[in-house]
């Protein structure tokens, strides 16, 4: 899978909290960060990690993935799953 | 002056481990003897600044100036004000507003205040001596809408570190973690205790808390004190294997129900460790009861026990709800007489000063208390306090035709709010304001829309009737 697609398919699934939480669409770009910007908790975001690993089948090491700066933000995700 | 004075005792480290590191932060390490000098120079210019200030506000960053601040502030007689990093500006102004703060140590993004520098700078020694004086004014949330300040005492902080210190072997070779944030008591224990002893203060980045376990690896952290969540969260990211944390030798546990799984993970990963589980509110300071759990019984199920008193505090359980006094006792709420008479009782017989937890608890036959529940609607989300009822007071002005009410679900490991109003309204635009008002952890997950609020044959609200809405989209 391309970056576009994870992309796409990342923002499906966190359009429906951020709208909840007056976020419009377009501010669900690569910088923003999910969890400083309240739209998920730690955990939470954990858990979307997990539920990527099984959508796309494949594990990460996620404390290796942490650390890179920025590894919540959209684009960090992203970083995860592509350049593992 | 209390033998436990905090700055006392970080003065008296500063002498004897001058070079020393006493922090690691932001990629640097500060020995005692800079430490001491810059905060010296920060309180050199508050007293030049503003002599007569009682209450000074930072911003509580992870960043070395916040620490130094801290320290100059007391060493300038004055109490410290923390404001967290990522809380709205409304809520800043509320805090600011109550205690009365009109200066800053470093600017912050809130207009009507005068900041003093924070910048590094050296000062032979500290300029005033001021314990029994307010120590600091922390923020927890309040049941009548916006947030609540407790004021605390050095007093009530030497108390809290009297009994720490001896009660556990610290050395100057020791390695603390500073996980809590600097708005959170449990922050004191890690700054206090640390200075006191010598040892070195290692701060994790923002980052850090995700990759919690390497940080603790890479530092050679000996001292661990967290929310046990955090725990939970190395657990779900896969960073607890067996021995993952084997420098640590202390951890404590405090700001939430600690399960005995969640004990018992972590002590595989830290074999070498002892285990405590601490609990106290704010307004008694820190921790005023301890657990130590031993290795033996961590096959159990279900929560830890929150232990035993301190040996200085007084509890007593009235009609199931812990009550506590003695040494720890803060003074109360500032600009907030009503909440600290409700909360703060004064025994007619005895003129004792006795605060109401709030929480059900329950003796075993070892005498150890045990938490069973909340007696009103708090909750614990990450360690925060949450008072669904705040969520309400910040919707009151939103919904005039309609009411607000903000339950708290728990679903596996984790709580959530959901607030229900009874008036057709623009959820996303609530949210939108709400996110203005209110810190991140207070958010509901979801507004949900009915029709009329159900209630009981009693004719009280059908909380069960609402949170069944929930799973019912």
């Amino acid at each position: 899978m391309d970056r576009t697609e994870l992309l796409k398919r990342l923002r499906e699934r966190l359009l429906a909290r951020a709208e909840r939480l007056g976020l419009r669409a377009d501010e669900l770009h690569g910088s923003l960060d999910l969890v400083r910007s309240g739209l998920l908790d730690s955990l939470g975001f954990v858990d979307l990690i997990t539920e990527l690993e099984q959508e796309l089948g494949s594990e990460v090491d996620l404390a290796a993935a942490f650390d890179k700066p920025g590894a919540t933000t959209i684009d960090g995700v992203i970083d995860i799953f592509l350049k593992p | 002056m209390h033998a436990y004075d905090p700055i006392h005792l970080f003065e008296r480290a500063a002498q004897r481990w001058s070079d020393r590191p006493a922090l690691r932060v932001e990629g640097r390490s500060i020995t005692y003897g800079e430490l001491d000098a810059w905060s010296n120079a920060i309180a050199e210019r508050l007293v030049a600044r503003c002599p007569d200030a009682q209450r000074v506000a930072f911003a509580a960053e992870k960043r070395a100036s916040s620490y130094a601040s801290v320290l100059g502030i007391l060493k300038a007689g004055m109490a410290y004000v923390p404001l967290p990093p990522d809380g709205p500006r409304v809520r800043w102004r509320s805090m600011v507003d109550l205690a009365g703060v009109k200066f800053t140590v470093g600017a912050v993004d809130l207009p009507g205040l005068e900041a003093i520098d924070a910048a590094e700078g050296a000062a032979s020694r500290s300029t005033r001596n001021a314990s029994g004086q307010e120590a600091y004014v922390l923020f927890t949330s309040g049941s009548t809408g916006g947030p609540k300040g407790v004021s605390v005492s050095r007093a009530n902080v030497a108390a809290y570190l009297e009994h720490q210190l001896n009660a556990h072997a610290f050395t100057e070779q020791d390695r603390f973690s500073q996980f809590f944030a600097l708005t959170f008591d449990l922050s004191v224990h890690d700054l206090f205790i640390c200075w006191s002893v010598g040892g070195c203060l290692c701060v994790p980045s923002a980052n850090d808390l995700m990759r919690a376990a390497t940080f603790v690896r890479e530092e050679g952290i000996t001292v661990w004190f967290s929310v046990p969540s955090l725990v939970l969260l190395l657990q779900r990211m896969r960073a607890l294997p067996a021995n993952a944390l084997h420098t640590v030798r202390l951890a404590f546990f405090c700001g939430e129900p600690l399960t005995w799984p969640i004990a018992r993970a972590y002590a595989a990963a830290a074999p070498e460790a002892e285990l405590f589980n601490l609990y106290g509110p704010t307004e008694a300071t820190i921790a005023i009861t301890s657990y130590r759990i031993a290795r033996v019984a961590l096959q159990q199920e279900g929560v830890v026990p929150i232990g035993v008193p301190f040996k200085d505090a007084r509890v007593r359980v009235v009609d199931d709800e812990l009550q506590l006094s003695g040494p720890q006792l803060a003074a109360g709420y500032v600009g907030n007489a009503d909440a600290t008479d409700r909360a703060f009782l004064v025994d007619p017989a005895t003129g004792e000063r006795w605060y109401r937890t709030g929480d059900h608890v329950r003796y075993d036959a070892e005498e150890n208390l045990h938490f069973v529940s909340r007696l009103d609607d708090q909750v614990k989300i990450m360690g925060h306090r949450v008072e669904p009822a705040e969520v309400d007071a910040a919707l009151a002005s939103l919904v005039p035709n309609g009411h607000a009410l903000t339950l708290a679900k728990r679903t596996g490991d984790s709580v959530r709010l959901y607030t229900f109003i009874d008036t057709v309204a623009d959820h996303s635009a609530l949210m939108h304001e709400l996110r203005r008002t209110l810190p991140a952890y207070m958010l509901p997950e979801r507004i949900i829309t009915v029709e009329v609020m159900p209630m009981t044959a009693h004719g009280k609200l059908d909380r069960k009737a609402l949170l069944a809405l929930i799973e019912h989209g």
